[in-house]
Formats: structure tokens, sequence, C-alpha cells
């Protein structure tokens, strides 16, 4: 499958500044591990050495969470827009 | 002769607000957004001793802050209530959007309301049309405005857990230019009063509380510090500092209190 990934700004580093990427993959671990080929390092700051997604860390397949269907076995198909969305640190004032 | 008084216990067990189920006694809030160091949020946090750690996400995806996975490594081993912000919004779609993954994402249920027009300055009308939805959702909601007792009354019947009120334009660090607007909001209403924006130093924090704050919440004025860490806990004696002298009733006679 090929797919789109938006990534959050804080990890744009790892892609040169691209704010989406295009990555192949059936699961989003396949697409996870597709995306530290060309952008080593961006999937250790995702999932813990044990391949779960990291606390905190939020990756949507289109609308919907993947914490809410099967985390990173999640399936793909072709074209769906895959958004890391992490928590961070807050407040502005 | 007598003994000191210890003002330390005076407010002990006395929380400033309840939401969330929990109760909240830190009056000093600290953002932190703009650090580019998870270790120095960690030192900040701890110097001020403020137990609030607020969080975000950014749906729209255009905003740079630290990952939280790295920046609870750095925590001081105490308790912290952890409340979400939307301060990163500029509509009231994107806020009642990031609210909600906030929510879902990860069970933050006390909700730092922020929508802030183009110019950076809290949009009242569309806070209060989210602050209502969010109300009826069930969220415990701390929303962000420009001084006003009528908008501050509308969100108080909303059932809002407190207000936030802008003493000068965020980042600027001019303090409170116009403390009579603020004191008007926080006499004319039952919520508790935050204080934020524009307090750039600890005299501004302090006279905050002296207007009868509830509490202060700062962010800009630590990250541009040239020692972040000292002003962190330079203001935390600010805060004590405010908070008692309202408590005293002083004697009078200070235009940035009276008038």
């Amino acid at each position: 499958m090929s797919v789109f990934v938006n990534i959050p700004t804080v990890l744009r580093a790892y892609t040169g500044g691209q704010r989406t990427v295009p990555a192949a993959g059936a699961c989003i671990a396949e697409v996870l591990t597709d995306l530290d080929v060309h952008h080593p390092g961006l999937r250790e700051r995702l999932v813990t050495s044990d391949g779960k997604l990291r606390r905190f860390v939020n990756i949507y397949i289109n609308d919907k969470d993947v914490r809410f269907e099967q985390s990173i076995d999640s399936r793909l198909t072709d074209g769906d827009v895959v958004s890391i969305i992490p928590a961070v640190a807050g407040g502005a004032a | 002769m007598r003994n000191a008084i210890d003002t330390s216990r005076r407010d002990a067990g006395q929380p400033w607000l309840e939401a969330g189920g929990e109760a909240f006694r830190s009056r000093l809030l600290v953002g932190i957004e703009q650090y580019e160091s998870a270790s120095l949020v960690g030192q900040v946090l701890d110097a001020s001793g403020s137990d609030v750690f607020i969080t975000t996400m950014d749906p729209s995806n255009q905003r740079s802050s630290l990952l939280l996975s790295d920046v609870v490594e750095e925590l001081p081993a105490r308790d912290f209530r952890w409340i979400g912000t939307t301060s990163f919004a500029r509509s009231a779609a994107d806020a009642l959007t990031t609210a909600r993954m906030l929510r879902d994402s990860h069970g933050i249920n006390v909700m730092k309301l922020d929508v802030r027009s183009a110019g950076n300055w809290p949009d009242n009308a569309a806070t209060i049309q989210v602050a209502e939805t969010l109300c009826a959702e069930g969220m415990d909601v701390l929303p962000f405005i420009l001084p006003s007792v009528a908008d501050a009354r509308t969100l108080e019947s909303l059932g809002c857990a407190a207000l936030r009120v802008m003493a000068a334009p965020v980042g600027s660090g001019r303090g409170i230019p116009q403390p009579w607007l603020l004191r008007e909001v926080i006499d004319q209403t039952a919520l508790p009063v935050v204080v934020e924006g524009g307090l750039g130093t600890a005299r501004h924090a302090t006279l905050a509380m002296e207007l009868g704050a509830a509490a202060v919440l700062v962010n800009t004025a630590l990250v541009q510090a040239a020692d972040p860490v000292l002003l962190a806990e330079s203001m935390k004696y600010a805060v004590r500092a405010g908070l008692l002298a309202n408590w005293s009733r002083p004697m009078g006679g200070d235009p940035a209190l009276d008038e």
C-alpha cells in the first residue's frame, strides 16, 4: 500500500523539513519501518524498543486513532493519510 | 516577645480550584511551550513549585513544541494535575477538535481553553461558543478572555470551572497596565480568576495576586529570562507574597489597588 504520512513540526528535522512524506506498508508498523529507511531515527521517536507505540504519541489513519483500532498493526488501504499527532508541551502566556 | 506567625500554613489544605476530580493548590501555573530542552522544563517546574502540567496537541500540524514523551521523563517527582490546552487554536472549530482529541486520546477532562484571533488576542465570542459546548460535554473548562464582566458572567453561567483573564498581550512582558479592569472582573464574578498574559517579572505576579487573583499563569516570561529557573523560583515567592498581602487587607492608598 502507498500512503501519505503527515509529520508533526517537532519531528520534521528527520524529514528534511517536509510536512508530508510518502511511505509504503500494509499496516502502520510496516509504514514506520519504511519511514525509517528513508528518514533514519524517526521510528524510534514513535515506538518503544519492544515495538509498541510510545506513550503520548498518537497516530491516526485518516481521522481514526489507531489506539482504538489495532494500534500499529492497524491495516492500511492505498491512498490513506496517516497523521502523527503527538501530545506536546503546552502553555502560552 | 511574640513568636513569628507561621504564614506558610495559613492556607494549607485549601485548594483554589477543584476540577476533574482533583484539587489544585499551586497558585502559580507554568506554561511549558517554547522550550528547546526537556531537562530545562523539568528544572523550571521544580523551581516554580507548580503542581499543574499542561499539554496540548496540534491537529493543524503547524506549531512546534517538545514531545510529551520526552518531557515526562524530566518531571520532578511529585504529583501533577494534568490539564489540556487549546492554545494553538486559531478558530472555534480548531479549539473544539483539540479539546476533544485531548479528552479522547489522553483522558484529559480539565481544559485550559484558548481561542485566539489572528492577532493572538483572546477571541471572547468564539471562546464562549466553544466553552458552552465543552461544558455541556462535561469538561471542566478554564477559558481565556479579555477583561469583560459581561463575558465573565456568561462563562460563569455556562458552568466554567474558572476564568483566565488577560493582563496584557501574551508574550509582551508589559505587566498589568490596567489593573482596574482585572479587579472589576475578579470582584464581580464568583469564579476563581487566573491572571495571565504579559506577566514578565515577579512584581507583576505579586500585583495580580494583590488584586485578588486566585492564581497566575506564566510561560514566555520564564522562557525568555536569562535564567528561567531563577525567575521560576522568584515567581513562586511573588505569588505567595501577593496572596498574603491580599488576605491581609492592606491600608490602601496604592492607586494600582484602589482606583
